[in-house]
């Protein structure tokens, strides 16, 4: 899992790490991810995988897993000069 | 975990040990993070709370401006885990330190612990988590952010697992950019004039063809009710004049039914006649026959 402190600080972020002497998939599950902002966003993620390969087979007995993951977005603004707003005509 | 916090804060800041991303963590600070046979009961429920940048802890709180949601799976969506009472012994204080380096920057910090079972044999729909972040300010300002992992599917069986999750959200800067917002109306009052002055517009915009539309609905409902009175006499003057003409219709049919009645009655009482007419004619012929007889 990553650390606080890596690059731009994320405004939202999702970390999930997980380890496993053994692990089998009876299917392979669909993974789905999203990220949202406004005015304008960034967003990154991030996996370390050990023991797991990519993709992962069904049936296949994988041991000694190991995954970090991690999903951060974070708000991307436009630096705008202050000041009163133009007139309006 | 409070304390481990502070602990966690002062370790950041004296060392400022930031990891390249994508590099390889060390053995020893994972076994920092995944402490085996080191977690109470108490930490191994999600949490969410918040922290000041000094440490000082606050009470658990999601802040308003601010959504957070996660299905959990492990232990509540699997009936068949089983979870190993040896890895709920207690965590010395220090050892917690490097996990709670995660919540010491974030505002909302939604915690779900590590998670030491056995074995899942994991069979869900639809399993996802998502954080997002709002806020707005009048018409000036409007920030959204957020992020949502999703899995379709998952059938798997999986034996000594370790897992934690942490959802957080930091509004610092959100704060900074709602700072400036507010800094600059400060400066510039003459902005919310704009805002309320685009209020009221609105506001007359609506009322204005509120009020059009009350109008033309009065208008609208005082035709139809016009033309619903001139229908309902036209109607009425209908059913009057037609009521005197039945009425007419109806006594000369019954005229014309007693004249039959009569003409019935004369034709009855003619043919009565004639029977009796015809009856003294033979009954003279009898007589008549009779005396022939006796004067034979």
């Amino acid at each position: 899992m990553t650390r606080d402190g890596e690059g731009p600080r994320d405004d939202v972020g999702i970390d999930a790490s997980l380890s496993a002497r053994e692990l089998i998939f009876r299917e392979v599950p669909e993974v789905r991810t999203r990220t949202w902002g406004e005015p304008d966003h960034e967003s990154v993620s991030h996996s370390e995988r050990r023991g797991l390969p990519r993709p992962v087979r069904s049936g296949t007995r994988y041991t000694d897993v190991h995954l970090d993951y991690r999903l951060a977005g974070r708000l991307r603004l436009r630096e705008q000069p202050s000041g009163p707003p133009p007139e309006e005509e | 975990m409070q304390r481990g916090v502070r602990d966690t804060a002062g370790r950041r800041d004296a060392g400022g040990t930031e990891k390249p991303k994508g590099e390889k963590k060390p053995e020893r600070e994972r076994e920092e993070r995944f402490p085996r046979e080191q977690r109470s009961d108490e930490e191994r429920a999600p949490r969410s709370r918040r922290s000041d940048e000094n440490g000082t802890p606050r009470p658990e709180r999601e802040d308003a401006s601010t959504t957070s949601r996660s299905q959990r799976s492990d232990q509540e969506r699997v009936p068949r885990s089983r979870r190993s009472d040896e890895d709920r012994t207690p965590e010395p204080h220090e050892e917690r330190g490097a996990r709670a380096e995660s919540s010491d920057a974030s505002d909302v910090y939604l915690d779900i612990p590590v998670v030491k079972v056995d074995e899942i044999e994991l069979e869900v729909e639809n399993l996802s988590a998502s954080v997002a972040l709002q806020a707005e300010v009048l018409d000036l300002l409007k920030l959204n952010v957020g992020v949502e992992v999703e899995l379709g599917r998952v059938d798997l069986t999986i034996k000594g697992v370790e897992a934690q999750a942490l959802l957080k959200v930091r509004l610092d800067n959100v704060r900074d950019v709602i700072a400036r917002v507010l800094e600059t109306i400060d400066a510039h009052p003459e902005i919310l004039e704009h805002v309320v002055e685009g209020a009221q517009r609105t506001i007359e915009n609506v009322s204005e063809g509120a009020g059009q539309a009350a109008a033309q609905l009065g208008q609208g409902a005082g035709s139809a009710l016009e033309e619903t009175a001139e229908t309902a006499g036209d109607l009425v003057e209908g059913l009057v004049d037609d009521g005197d003409e039945d009425e007419d219709e109806d006594e000369d049919e019954e005229g014309d039914e007693n004249e039959e009645e009569d003409e019935n009655e004369e034709e009855d009482d003619a043919e009565d006649a004639e029977y009796e007419d015809a009856e003294e004619e033979w009954d003279e012929e009898d007589e008549d026959q009779d005396d022939e007889e006796e004067e034979r």
